[in-house]
């Protein structure tokens, strides 16, 4: 029964005929030769299509191939750009290793950076609010020692009244800011809390209107000049104080928009570009110059 | 000059000394390019194709073989052409004369001394050759053109192939394969000296 060769079978043959097998497959392949006949005519009926092929002279080309004068002109070609081929195969390499790294590195330290990016603003929201807080207090103890003064000097009521005044006038008559906020509008606010919120207190304080100010004030009028004050401004923190949970959101809703595109990504962005056009480049350079 | 001294003077934009080299190995290409396209017409646009390339790229020779890179260069000219054309070329293979009858030309024949019979037989193991050869793949065809027609070792052919050694083992080894049971019907024609030296040899 014939045997069927195998592929191995017969490119080990048609190496052995070219003296391409090292010795101990030549061994092996001549021990099987001296058992198998299959093998035998294999090996026959390769070396004569190798005869056949090699028993062909070369052609003698019908004409000559050689090059005109206009060639002459033209010149060698420099291929300058050949030269750059491996350089830019070795640039797209290193970008995209970057590249993964940048990635990789982003994803392990930059998932801190999540809970702790907001919290900067967080900080400069509380301490803005903090500032909030404390300055309509601040300003309110500010005027307390002068209103106090004031109230002492004169203790009528007309002074009370002169102080509300003096309030309004503070924020109506030119120690307020008029600020462009987000969301809402144009609003006025007194000038020490204008002047946190353009530093970065972001966002801007919560500060009651300065006629309800005044109209607190007049409410909890007091024979003592400090009570006067501190009442006032607990009613200005506590009024503020509602308002802040609704900062918190605008604060957190002004940062995601810029959440995609921070630096990293643009580094990632060009990284990639790079490695692309790089490679591209470097591939269709060595295609040419083939 | 020897061929490196014409090479070097190539680079350097001297014409002649390159038209010396084309002189020097146009049979070597066309045999190469004819074995691959099957035509007379096609094989000399390879050729001269081949040599224009080979004189505007020249500084991208580095060394080594000047006959590998001038057969890598034909090779490539060939692979394109066959991409181009998408299909396997053809018989005829001699140009043919007003009563399609093909002409002899003296360029394809070796021996002008020959006897007539032994020239019709020649020319006719020549056409069934090229015929078989047709047969085969593009990639099998240039590896057993390369080292069986043209003579080249294995790392040489692997050179102008762009392939490993085992890459060239293997197609040469599936060529042979197939190629067998279409040449062997035509061992007859083969000139009896070299029947003779390979029964002699067993």
């Amino acid at each position: 029964m014939k045997k069927q060769l195998r592929q191995r079978d017969w490119q080990d043959l048609s190496a052995y005929l070219d003296g391409q097998l090292s010795s101990r497959e030549r061994a092996r392949l001549e021990e099987k030769l001296r058992s198998r006949e299959d093998l035998q005519n294999a090996l026959e009926e390769l070396r004569r299509v190798r005869i056949m092929l090699r028993s062909q002279p070369r052609l003698r080309a019908p004409r000559n191939f050689t090059l005109g004068p206009e060639f002459a002109s033209q010149g060698v070609g420099r291929q300058p750009f050949r030269r750059l081929s491996p350089a830019l195969g070795l640039v797209s390499a290193l970008a995209s290793v970057l590249f993964i790294l940048v990635v990789i590195g982003e994803n392990l330290f930059g998932a801190a950076q999540p809970a702790m990016a907001p919290a900067p603003a967080e900080f400069q929201a509380k301490s803005a609010q903090v500032e909030m807080a404390a300055s309509p207090t601040e300003l309110a103890l500010q005027k307390a020692p002068e209103q106090s003064v004031e109230l002492e000097a004169e203790p009528q009521v007309t002074d009370q009244s002169m102080q509300a005044q003096e309030m309004s006038q503070q924020v109506e008559g030119g120690v307020t800011q008029t600020l462009d906020v987000p969301g809402a509008g144009m609003l006025e606010y007194p000038a020490p809390l204008a002047r946190a919120y353009e530093e970065g207190a972001y966002p801007p304080p919560a500060v009651p209107s300065p006629t309800a100010l005044a109209a607190q004030e007049t409410q909890q009028l007091s024979p003592q000049p400090t009570q006067l004050a501190l009442p006032a401004t607990e009613a200005a923190v506590a009024q503020s104080a509602p308002e802040q949970p609704a900062i918190a959101p605008a604060a957190e809703t002004v940062q995601s928009p810029s959440g995609f595109w921070n630096p990293w990504r643009f580094v990632q962005f060009g990284l990639l570009l790079l490695a692309i056009i790089s490679g591209a480049l470097a591939f269709y350079w060595r295609q040419r110059s083939r | 000059m020897d061929e490196s001294g014409l090479i070097e003077a190539a680079r350097r934009g001297d014409l002649d000394a390159f038209n010396r080299l084309v002189l020097a190995y146009q049979d070597l290409v066309y045999t190469q390019a004819y074995r691959m396209m099957g035509d007379v017409e096609a094989a000399e646009d390879a050729t001269q194709e081949a040599f224009i390339s080979a004189y505007q790229h020249i500084n991208s020779y580095r060394g080594g073989s000047f006959r590998g890179w001038l057969l890598r260069i034909v090779t490539n000219a060939c692979y394109d052409e066959l991409r181009r054309r998408k299909r396997r070329p053809t018989i005829p293979l001699e140009p043919l004369d007003a009563e399609d009858e093909e002409v002899e030309s003296p360029g394809w024949l070796a021996d002008m001394a020959e006897l007539p019979e032994e020239s019709a037989m020649r020319a006719e193991l020549r056409r069934a050759i090229q015929r078989c050869l047709n047969e085969l793949s593009v990639e099998f065809r240039t590896m057993v053109v390369l080292i069986d027609v043209q003579g080249l070792d294995y790392q040489e052919a692997a050179q102008v192939a762009g392939a490993p050694v085992g890459t060239v083992k293997s197609r040469l080894a599936r060529a042979r394969m197939r190629l067998r049971d279409c040449l062997l019907a035509f061992w007859e024609l083969l000139p009896s000296a070299y029947r003779l030296k390979n029964e002699g040899s067993e």
